[in-house]
């Protein structure tokens, strides 16, 4: 079992809008904003709960968790527990990864404005108890009446303590989803609460009393004044690339110097002025002088920060010209390729709206491209194309494949033809966010083509009839051959009876020409055997079978016994690598090419006959050869050799009817083969032949002379230096 | 017994016809050949219609010789038709051929003739045929040979 299997459904196309900004928009930081808000809400919450836990069973030690400074309240603490929980339910409800803690958190989720509402209620009931100067005990309800009791509302917590609950509550109840609006307000509520939280800490470090009118003289314990900037700064990281807080995480230099300001102007300034009351209360230096060498550490830091400002905005800028020059010139460069290409170029958003088009558009559709602009299909391209465009479009989107099509812009007729592609174009993240189409005429080579089908057709049908013409002239050949013969069979037979049953009343110069009757009817006969021959090799099928060239030359040279009779032929047959072609007509070239030899040795005492390959080794691709020692013939007339009727001796001398060799070339054509022959004049000839390898195709013409040429040399060479006997061959050897 | 009209030849040549009867008039057979010139005399003949309707009486040749060319119906038409019929069905038929080209024989031998001549009818290859079919009654009237 495989435990995944390719899916071959293909998902359809995310598709978005065009936004020609997207590229410019800088990123977002990837500093662990979300880590620091769940680290910061943990602490809290943790925080709270032990305090709250001192409170409930009266543990004093645990409700100051910083020895020597005053106590955090039980209800601060509940709605900082409450708060933190928040913080923690949300963060995990919406965070990215959906796995199971994850998604049971987001069943959860409703508890968020719940829990933050709460918190904000506590804040909201004790700063009501301060502004109508009443009690209902409220402060009471956790911790009991244990408290000291000195003060009146000595369990309760502090006013801005309460304000700062109210602002964070309310800010964390504000869901995300209402909008940058609300995340805005969110954020500016809990900054605000952050703010008090700081200046409640700065008021512990300078250890200044917040006055708020006489009535109003507690102070936010350290803790919770340091729990509530904890609790402002996790609710802005909560939304860390929303609303305001871009300001700060946005990839850029702004960002940047926030970033760096931001801390170094809340940190540094404290210690400055830390420095000035320490070292004045120190008596290191008095009022005045402390008060002048603060203004100078704030002027010398707010230097360098502004110095630091101008390097960060220079490079900045020196890099957004660069930017900005690279894209002028790829802009350049497109435009240059778009104006400059004869091709229509066009693109259009996901509805189909005209975001871009080349001078070839306005060309093809007629209409200037400043009132195409924006326009969808339908309004921006003639009527006649809208429907064919409007397919490859939404095929486009619905598969996100790339449509090459033909398109005949007026529908039916060859001219204009157009080759459109039709092709998504992707953003950064592979979602469709336009369809581009490039179309290029090709009318000109559609019409060429139109030429050359029509001339090739034309030409099929001229091969065609040429092809019907030969057959047409094969079989009226064939059937001239064949129809002659019952002429001839006539003056042949009743010659033979006049012979026969007339022989008495016929003198002997009757009987002569009687005799020369019969004999040019034989010739006949033969000259329409090798004719019927001749058409014969040329027409029907080959069958190409594995031959076994000795045997079947040994059966042509049986059947001319009758050459032999009252001669002395010394007929040798030597090693004959098998060949691959159509046996009966090889065996047709061993018999007319072994019959030439007898006829043309007739004069020698002796006639020697030799039949070989020249490289027995070669298989499929040898060379043989019928060598005679006969009156041999002039090279200069080797050309007419193969001509039908050409014949290089005198009529009378050697009967024959000239076809022969021509057949023996017509077989050897049909099977991609060669003849060739070697002559002296009184001395011999030998033929030589070669056929098509089975293992490969025909030779090209060009390979095949030059083999032949090589093969050529090759056997003059052989023939010329030793005349006597091929190396390797044993033949005169009978 | 040989009776007249034993040997059909089929032929259109009046050459090799005149040739063939002078042929087998040398040896005395002469008499038993009947001649039809082409193949739908030759069916007509063989089944008793047109001008051979009244041949009553007359039974079937006992050998056929047949041109394979032939005008009107083809010899390899006639040698079909005479395949086809239950009364002519078993006489045998003797091919003439005017070459040794193997396509005609094959289809002549494809079509159910018995043996071949090639043309002229040589009278020794023709009793050699008859002897392959059997018809020993040729090879018995044939004369001493001289």
């Amino acid at each position: 079992m495989s435990p995944i299997a390719p899916s071959n459904e293909r998902l359809p196309p995310v598709l978005a809008e065009f936004d020609p900004l997207a590229a410019d928009r800088p990123g977002e930081t990837k500093l662990p904003w979300r880590g620091f808000a769940v680290v910061a809400a943990t602490v809290v919450t943790v925080l709270g709960a032990v305090v709250l836990t001192g409170w409930i069973f009266g543990v004093e030690q645990l409700t100051r968790p910083l020895s020597g400074t005053s106590t955090m309240k039980a209800n601060t603490a509940l709605a900082l527990t409450l708060l933190g929980a928040a913080i923690l339910l949300e963060g995990l409800a919406t965070a990215r990864s959906k796995d199971g803690a994850a998604r049971r958190a987001s069943r959860f989720a409703w508890l968020v404005p719940i829990l933050s509402l709460t918190a904000a209620a506590i804040g909201l009931v004790t700063v009501f108890e301060y502004a109508a100067a009443v009690d209902f005990g409220f402060d009471d309800l956790i911790a009991g009446s244990s408290g000291a009791g000195a003060a009146t509302h000595a369990l309760r917590p502090a006013l801005p303590t309460a304000v700062a609950l109210i602002l964070l509550g309310s800010a964390l109840a504000i869901d995300r989803l209402n909008g940058t609006t609300a995340m805005r307000a969110r954020q500016l509520l809990a900054f605000a609460a952050t703010c008090l939280a700081y200046f409640a800490l700065l008021g512990h470090i300078f250890q200044a009393e917040i006055v708020l009118g006489a009535e109003l003289r507690t102070s936010i314990a350290l803790v919770t004044a340091v729990c509530l900037l904890l609790i402002g700064l996790a609710i802005l990281c909560t939304r860390p690339f929303e609303g305001w807080m871009r300001i700060v995480t946005i990839e850029n230099v702004g960002g940047k110097v926030t970033r760096r300001l931001m801390p170094a102007v809340a940190l540094g300034l404290p210690l400055i002025a830390l420095g000035r009351v320490l070292g004045t209360s120190a008596g290191l230096f008095d009022e005045r002088f402390g008060a002048a060498l603060a203004v100078v550490l704030v002027t010398l830091g707010a230097s360098v920060a502004v110095a630091r400002l101008a390097v960060e905005m220079n490079r900045g800028h020196e890099q957004c010209d660069l930017t900005m020059a690279r894209r002028n010139q790829t802009q350049l460069l497109l435009n240059g390729l778009a104006e400059g290409s004869s091709a229509m170029i066009a693109a259009r958003d996901v509805h189909g709206r005209l975001l871009m088009a080349n001078g070839a558009f306005e060309r093809w559709t007629g209409s200037p491209r400043e009132q195409a602009l924006g326009k969808t299909l339908r309004e921006s391209l003639p009527p006649e194309l809208v429907p064919r465009r409007e397919h490859s479009f939404n095929h486009v989107l619905e598969t996100g494949e790339t449509v090459v099509e033909e398109v005949q812009v007026r529908p039916g007729e060859i001219v204009p033809t157009v080759v459109a592609e039709t092709f998504p174009v992707l953003d950064g993240v592979g979602r469709i966010v336009a369809v581009g189409a490039i179309a290029a005429d090709i009318t000109e080579r559609r019409l060429h083509e139109q030429t050359v089908e029509r001339l090739n057709k034309q030409l099929e049908h001229e091969t065609t009839r040429a092809r019907e013409a030969i057959a047409e002239l094969e079989a009226f050949g064939h059937t001239v051959s064949h129809d002659l013969r019952s002429p001839l069979r006539a003056i042949d037979g009743f010659s033979q009876v006049l012979e026969a049953e007339y022989a008495v009343a016929i003198d002997q110069r009757g009987r002569h020409f009687l005799d020369r009757i019969r004999s040019a009817a034989r010739d006949m006969n033969g000259l329409i055997g090798d004719l019927l021959e001749y058409s014969r090799v040329g027409r029907g099928e080959l069958e190409f079978t594995h031959v076994d060239m000795a045997t079947i030359a040994r059966a042509a040279n049986e059947k001319l016994a009758y050459e032999r009779e009252g001669r002395d032929v010394r007929v040798t047959i030597g090693e004959l690598p098998p060949a691959f072609g159509d046996e009966r007509l090889l065996g047709v070239v061993f018999t007319q090419l072994l019959s030439n030899a007898h006829k043309y040795t007739r004069e020698r005492a002796v006639a020697e006959i030799t039949v070989g390959a020249i490289d027995p080794a070669a298989g499929l691709s040898a060379t043989y050869f019928v060598r005679d020692n006969g009156v041999g013939f002039d090279m200069r007339y080797s050309e007419k050799l193969f001509q039908a009727f050409e014949k290089l001796h005198h009529e009378g001398t050697y009967e024959g009817t000239g076809v022969g060799l021509a057949t023996v070339q017509r077989v050897l054509r049909r099977h991609d083969g060669c003849i060739w022959a070697q002559s002296v004049p009184g001395e011999g000839t030998t033929m030589y032949f070669q056929l098509a390898r089975e293992d490969q195709p025909p030779l090209s013409w060009a390979d095949h002379l030059a083999e032949v040429s090589s093969m050529r040399r090759r056997a003059v060479d052989s023939d010329l230096q030793s005349p006597v006997a091929q190396p390797g061959q044993n033949e005169f050897a009978k | 017994m040989l009776y007249e009209g034993a040997i059909l030849l089929v032929e259109d040549d009046p050459n090799d016809i005149e040739l063939t009867l002078n042929a087998f008039d040398r040896h005395h057979l002469a008499n038993h050949v009947t001649v039809v010139r082409d193949g739908e005399e030759a069916l007509d003949y063989l089944f008793r219609r047109g001008e051979y309707a009244d041949r009553d009486g007359q039974p079937n040749p006992q050998l056929i010789l047949l041109d394979l060319k032939l005008p009107k119906v083809d010899g390899i038409e006639v040698l079909r038709e005479i395949r086809e019929h239950e009364s002519t069905r078993t006489i045998p038929v003797v091919a003439l051929t005017s070459s040794r080209d193997t396509r005609d024989v094959e289809s002549a031998y494809d079509l159910g003739v018995n043996s071949y001549i090639p043309k002229p009818v040589e009278f020794d290859e023709f009793i050699k045929a008859a002897g392959q079919l059997g018809l020993y009654w040729l090879i018995l009237n044939e004369p001493p040979s001289t």
